[in-house]
């Protein structure tokens, strides 16, 4: 019988970084292939060689002599210089002179200002993703076993959401597998706060060596694209991962969400562009300020559609191309740019609708928005069972106890 | 226990006894990594006395965003290849203990000092920087994106080097066995199709 197997396989075998689902069958396969058992045999024993320890006896002398070598008094002599120009480099890393002189003087500005500029911030929040601040936090798995990290680095912020909100993720996924939009509505019940978070979909995700060594070599995560976050379906097709929810992308989406900022999704709603069509509608439109004017022709699919800057009504169509407008004719300029403003058309059409659509006068429509939901789209909740209990949360909502804002993550 | 973190800010803060737990954590690690690339003791205790005067010189320069132990590993690798510029350095065969617990493949066909042997002067013969990478990921478990970090590559074609450099390991390896008349030289079969998902 020919072998299916090649060398990589049987070195992800022997790196452990096979899913259970593939060790177990790659076992009963070497229990009747004598290549394979031979070919791992020798990478193992090769392998095994690097993870011996060496016996290198005891240190006693060689570290006094180490110690007599180190030129020390640097550090006591000027201990707040060296901590402000350690703190410096942790913030600013591998930047030119001219950016760290530069980010030095916005610091100094900060200070100085402080207070006028905290006076100053209205509703929307920016967060500059670092990959410094906060705690690593681990991830458990429901199961109560830990599970490996998915990714590397730290939390971007431990303050992004209260800790106790319940957390409900919205992804918009287009026809080619990949998130259009990812975004979490976190629900403080204590504060009577609504927050709005956006994660842009080109976020690159530092992934840890446990998913990289669930892909091939040649399916590597430095190619710019496989690292962005609206990849990660592509990511878990690979990998096999279960995880809290029933669709394993979401359940590994939603973990990744949680170790890089600290964000639990309690829920989800997956949909695809028609379906948000199809709730704009059913609601009779929203209102939005449309922040500049959009401009889109497809000849080939017949397709023109033009939206003027100032207020504007939406209906299902228009919304669908609002939230997924992207200025690709080079208009504004670099990828950022249009990255930040296609987050920013999220973020302004989610809170736009939330504060126009969460009213009384549509609380008859819901048992139909939820036939939406259970026919159009994928979701967690048991819409049959805690109907009331979303009902209450929508009409505490509804009666202004709430405040609401929108944060769109951004990548620094 | 202080995390590496901690230390590097006691010793930035004017603590510089504190940089002892640093050589305590370290010289262990430092050491092996230079046994394995078969850097005889002596020149290995000099090469670790310049890593830690370079370390500690440049500690406020540390940025926390790396792990410590990346960050040391790249000022080791980079010591090593400034020295190596310099001077040639002595190298050493290690008593390196090969595993007896695959010789049920071997069907006890080659016993295991001749065993060692071979895998001593094919490690030996292998290029230095692919060597370290080997010892970076399999001794120290680096991940593919830290060893990256340290020779300022991707983490694919760190993950690639290395692959490959196991085939090539192997299958020296396993030429040699056959040579000796002990065992097939092995050709393994490449067949599975990997869809490509970016």
């Amino acid at each position: 019988m020919k072998c299916i197997y090649d060398m990589d396989f049987i070195f992800s075998y022997n790196d452990n970084s096979l899913s259970l689902e593939e060790m177990k069958k790659f076992e009963e396969h070497l229990e009747s292939c004598e290549k394979c058992r031979y070919a791992m045999s020798k990478d193992k024993t090769i392998i095994d060689s690097f993870r011996k320890e060496e016996s290198i006896g005891m240190m006693g002398c060689s570290k006094d002599k180490l110690m007599e070598s180190i030129p020390f008094g640097m550090y006591a002599k000027n201990p707040v210089k060296y901590h402000m120009f350690s703190l410096f480099n942790r913030g600013i890393p591998a930047k030119s002179v001219l950016v760290k002189v530069a980010a030095a003087v916005i610091m100094l500005a900060l200070v100085l200002n402080n207070q006028a500029i905290i006076s100053n911030i209205t509703n929307t929040v920016d967060v500059v993703l670092k990959h410094g601040n906060g705690n690593i936090t681990e991830n458990p798995d429901t199961s109560g076993v830990e599970r490996p990290r998915l990714t590397e680095g730290r939390l971007v912020s431990d303050s992004i959401i209260n800790k106790e909100s319940k957390n409900i993720m919205l992804i918009g996924e287009n026809g080619a597998g990949t998130y259009d939009l990812i975004s979490a509505l976190s629900i403080d019940e204590k504060n009577k706060h609504l927050k709005v978070i956006i994660i842009p979909e080109n976020i690159k995700v530092d992934y840890s060596s446990y998913v990289e060594n669930k892909l091939s070599y040649d399916k590597t995560l430095d190619a710019s694209e496989a690292c962005r976050i609206k990849n990660a379906p592509a990511i878990t097709s690979q990998m096999s991962y279960k995880g809290k929810f029933q669709s394993d992308s979401v359940s590994f989406l939603s973990d990744v969400i949680k170790e890089k900022f600290g964000i639990t999704v309690d829920q989800y709603i997956k949909f695809d562009f028609e379906g948000l069509g199809d709730i704009v509608d059913l609601l009779g439109g929203v209102e939005v300020d449309i922040p500049y004017k959009m401009d889109y022709d497809d000849p080939i699919q017949n397709i023109s559609i033009h939206l003027d800057k100032g207020k504007q009504h939406l209906d299902g169509k228009m919304a669908k191309f609002f939230v997924t407008f992207r200025l690709n004719h080079g208009r504004f300029g670099s990828v950022e740019d249009y990255d930040s403003r296609n987050a920013n058309n999220k973020a302004i059409f989610m809170e736009a609708f939330i504060k126009q659509k969460v009213k009384a006068s549509n609380m008859d429509k819901l048992s139909q928005l939820f036939n939406v939901l259970d026919n159009k789209m994928e979701h967690s909740f048991d819409v049959k069972n805690n109907q009331s209990d979303y009902i209450k949360y929508l009409e505490d909502v509804n009666s202004g106890n709430y405040t609401i804002d929108t944060l769109i993550i951004e990548e620094g | 226990m202080k995390t590496d973190e901690e230390i590097v800010k006691d010793i930035l803060a004017g603590n510089e006894e504190s940089f002892s737990l640093l050589i305590d954590k370290y010289y262990h690690k430092l050491m092996t990594f230079c046994l394995k690339l078969f850097i005889s003791r002596e020149d290995a205790e000099d090469i670790i006395q310049e890593v830690f005067i370079k370390v500690y010189k440049n500690l406020y320069k540390y940025n926390s965003n790396w792990a410590f132990n990346t960050w040391i590993y790249k000022i080791a690798v980079n010591t090593l290849k400034d020295i190596r510029k310099r001077k040639a350095i002595k190298t050493t065969y290690l008593n390196i203990e090969i595993l007896s617990e695959n010789a049920d493949f071997q069907d006890g066909c080659i016993d295991s000092i001749h065993n060692k042997d071979l895998l001593k002067s094919i490690l030996a013969s292998m290029d230095q920087d692919l060597k370290t990478m080997m010892i970076l990921r399999y001794y120290q478990e680096l991940s593919f994106k830290e060893i990256g970090l340290i020779f300022s590559m991707s983490a694919g074609a760190v993950k690639m080097k290395i692959f490959r450099a196991r085939e090539r390991l192997c299958k020296e390896y396993s030429i040699t066995y056959s040579s000796d008349g002990c065992n097939q030289s092995s050709k393994f079969r490449c067949g599975k199709q990997r869809n490509n998902i970016f």
